[in-house]
C-alpha cells in the first residue's frame, strides 16, 4: 500500500513537473511580447523629442531653407510631421493595449504596424533636413 | 549579438556628435538629452534586461505627454513663414 502512495505521489510529481514545464514557456512568450513592444514605445520615445526638439526651433523665414547658417523649422514640415506622430501615437498606443490585452499571443502585427507608422515619421523629420 | 564594449563605443561617438550639435542648436540639445533614457532602454534590452508592465506603462504615459505638446497647434502664419 506504501509503495501504491509512493507511485501515486510520484507521478503527480511529475505531473505536477510537466505543468511547471509548460508555464515558463509562457513566461518567455511574456517577456518577448513585452521586451518588443518596450522597444518600439522607446524609439517613438526618440521619435517625439526630436520632433519636439524640431518644433522649438524658429521658425523659417518665408522664402528661406535651413541650413547651417540658418537653423530654423518649416511650419510645412512640422505640420507633416503632426499628422504622421498622430499616426504613431495611434499605432503605438494600440500596441500596447493588444500585449496588456492579449499578454500571450503574438504582437507582431500590432509592431510592424507601430514600426511603419515610425518609419512614415523617420522620413518626414528627414525632409526637415533637405 | 551586441557586445556591452560595442554599446560604449557608439554611446562615446554618439556624445561626440551631440556635444556638436549642441554648439549648433540649443533647443536640439533639449531633445537629445531627454532622449538619453529611450536610448539607455534600448541599450538594456539589448544587453538581455526584460521589461515590466510597469516600465511600458510608464513611457506610454511619458510618450503620450510629449505628443500632446508636439500636436499643440503652431501660432497662426502671419505671412512671415510660410514655408
Amino acid at each position: 500500500m506504501r509503495k501504491l502512495i509512493a507511485v501515486a505521489a510520484m507521478l503527480c510529481g511529475l505531473a505536477l513537473a510537466g505543468c511547471q514545464t509548460t508555464l515558463p514557456s509562457l513566461n518567455i512568450s511574456n517577456a518577448v511580447a513585452m521586451n518588443t513592444v518596450y522597444g518600439i514605445e522607446n524609439a517613438y520615445g526618440i521619435a517625439i523629442n526630436a520632433g519636439n526638439a524640431y518644433k522649438a526651433l524658429p521658425l523659417c523665414k518665408t522664402g528661406t531653407t535651413p541650413s547651417a547658417t540658418n537653423i530654423c523649422a518649416r511650419r510645412s514640415v512640422i505640420v507633416n510631421l503632426q499628422n504622421a506622430m498622430g499616426r504613431a501615437r495611434l499605432a503605438v498606443n494600440n500596441a500596447v493595449t493588444f500585449q496588456k490585452a492579449y499578454p500571450t499571443l503574438d504582437v507582431t502585427n500590432v509592431v510592424a504596424a507601430a514600426q511603419t507608422a515610425l518609419n512614415d515619421v523617420r522620413a518626414v523629420l528627414a525632409s526637415g533636413a533637405n | 549579438m551586441v557586445t556591452a564594449a560595442e554599446i560604449q563605443a557608439g554611446v562615446a561617438v554618439a556624445e561626440a556628435i551631440v556635444s556638436a550639435i549642441i554648439k549648433a542648436a540649443p533647443a536640439i540639445r533639449q531633445g537629445v538629452v531627454s532622449s538619453l533614457p529611450y536610448v539607455q532602454a534600448i541599450a538594456g534590452l539589448i544587453q538581455g534586461t526584460n521589461a515590466t508592465q510597469e516600465q511600458i506603462d510608464a513611457t506610454l504615459a511619458q510618450i503620450n505627454t510629449a505628443t500632446d505638446e508636439f500636436l499643440r497647434p503652431l501660432p497662426p502664419d502671419d505671412g512671415t513663414t510660410t514655408t
